[in-house]
């Protein structure tokens, strides 16, 4: 299994220099929004969104070269397989909660910002769930097919979704949905409490356990 | 208990053992009812494209998922992980990203077969002067066979299986793998199944063949038996007649006459014949059943 995490992460070298630029770009940007409270959220959000494509991004060089087919005939068995791919998304995801961190501090002792968990909590939940959701799509759709299926099922909603709420925020008898939007904001950027931390990772841990149980029963069906 | 030792001394001597083995897809099906694969020998298999190799390594190698039937590798079952810490694999293509090197190579397998030997793959990869620090992507396409090569051979495999792993590549890198596979099976524990399109090298390195046309094994034999067995036969078709249909094997008719193939103790005395290699053996064969559907 050791393998395999060094395989995807061995993978991902080529891609390494893109993305310190785009972290370094994101960075630079949550100093420049001219926020006064909160700017690691800006970058937290964006490094994490580019690290939740990560495990579309090894799943798309395996398919490349045909690595699956060879993967396959290690004495590794297909639920281990699995398992390190998600264990390869989970160090990232961890590797990238560090930046986040290291960003956080960064911004509260050179920019003077005032920071709290919420910045990192639900970006990180985010993350962790689309890892979730897209891995058993990977597994069953394969790469290509998973790209179009992922507009299926979350593109689409959330156009739709933001396209009836504009409609809904257009129309002047819609102060019960601003003073809902601004509830739900005000929420989300305040320090959120120990408890709804925790049920927040408790929460993202066990879909994304389920999630890998789900892959690995895909995997060990699927020919290759 | 007698009976059980004596049978697992049988299967030990064969490195690969497939019974009843069928997978059926919509437009083709590999039926195999028994394949015995010595232990210590070069199995070439041969057939046409589409005619089931690869689906019957795949087999082999636990990568699809069977209709029925068994497979034992070394007496285990091929579903057993540790099994797979004895075979080494070369596909056609080179199946690692193409931004790896070969020391990357060296740092994913490493983690993966507990038998990994720095050593050894250092050896092949000299022997092969295969750079460290180059990407696999500017390797030639004999360099990344003769990478997949060192890679499948660094663990100290007993079982190498080759899905067309010369093909594609020049005479003289071919000749040097296939001076690898000789040296590999001085060791009578090793055993080498390689399918391959080119005869020739199924004919200079294999001791057995097998071959497999429309998803079903025609023979399984020997090849010094093999190339004894069967004679090519030139005549007119005037002398055609003296012939027992029964004893065609396969036939090519031409303006002259026809050129048959007949096991060798059924030619008639007088007739002009020649060795069949298994190239002719192969396409008579296929050739005939052709005609016969």
């Amino acid at each position: 299994m050791k393998g395999l995490i060094y395989k995807d992460l061995l993978g991902l070298k080529q891609i390494t220099v893109t993305i310190a630029i785009l972290m370094g770009f994101y960075l630079f940007m949550g100093f420049m929004s001219g926020g006064e409270s909160n700017q690691v959220g800006y970058f937290s959000i964006m490094v994490l969104v580019i690290n939740a494509m990560i495990p579309l991004t090894c799943a798309g060089y395996d398919e490349q070269c045909g690595w699956d087919t060879f993967g396959a005939a290690l004495p590794v068995s297909r639920a281990k397989t699995v398992a390190a791919r998600y264990m390869t998304s989970l160090l990232i995801l961890a590797g990238s909660l560090v930046l986040v961190l290291i960003a956080d501090l960064i911004y509260t002792k050179v920019g003077g910002y005032q920071t709290n968990a919420s910045a990192y909590l639900y970006p990180f939940a985010t993350a962790a769930l689309y890892v979730s959701l897209m891995n058993p799509i990977i597994y069953r759709f394969g790469v290509q097919k998973s790209r179009i299926v992922m507009i299926i099922i979350v593109l689409i909603p959330t156009f739709v979704g933001i396209a009836l709420l504009a409609l809904l925020t257009a129309d002047s008898h819609s102060e019960w949905l601003d003073a809902a939007l601004d509830s739900v904001l005000e929420n989300v950027f305040t320090q959120p409490g120990a408890g709804v931390m925790i049920g927040t990772v408790l929460v993202c841990a066990v879909i994304y356990a389920l999630s890998m149980l789900l892959s690995i029963h895909i995997y060990q069906k699927k020919d290759l | 208990m007698l009976k059980e030792t004596k049978e697992k001394q049988d299967q030990a001597k064969n490195a690969i053992e497939i019974r009843n083995l069928s997978k059926h897809y919509d437009d083709f099906a590999l039926q195999i009812d028994a394949l015995d694969i010595p232990q210590g020998c070069i199995m070439g298999l041969v057939g046409s494209n589409g005619a089931g190799k690869s689906t019957m390594i795949k087999a082999i190698l636990d990568l699809i998922r069977t209709d029925s039937g068994e497979i034992t590798i070394g007496g285990e079952s091929n579903q057993n992980q540790r099994v797979r810490e004895e075979i080494g694999v070369v596909f056609d293509e080179i199946k690692f990203p193409p931004l790896f090197t070969a020391k990357d190579v060296r740092i994913v397998l490493k983690g993966v077969y507990r038998n990994w030997d720095d050593a050894l793959y250092a050896h092949y990869t000299g022997l092969f002067k295969l750079p460290d620090g180059k990407k696999i992507k500017e390797f030639s396409r004999g360099m990344k066979m003769k990478l997949s090569l060192a890679a499948a051979l660094a663990h100290h495999p007993k079982l190498l299986i080759l899905d067309e792993a010369t093909s594609g590549i020049d005479p003289v890198v071919r000749d040097e793998i296939l001076d690898i596979f000789l040296e590999f099976i001085q060791d009578e524990e090793h055993t080498i199944l390689a399918s391959s399109h080119i005869i020739s090298d199924i004919e200079k390195a294999a001791d057995y063949v097998t071959f497999i046309n429309n998803g079903r094994v025609v023979f399984c034999e020997e090849k010094d038996v093999l190339l004894e067995k069967y004679r090519l036969v030139k005549c007119g078709h005037e002398e055609l007649s003296a012939v027992t249909p029964a004893d065609i094997i396969g036939k090519r008719t031409n303006t002259f006459g026809a050129e048959l193939l007949m096991p060798a103790d059924k030619v008639p005395d007088g007739f002009v014949t020649a060795k069949a290699g298994i190239e002719d053996i192969m396409l008579m064969i296929i050739k005939n059943e052709g005609a016969a559907q």
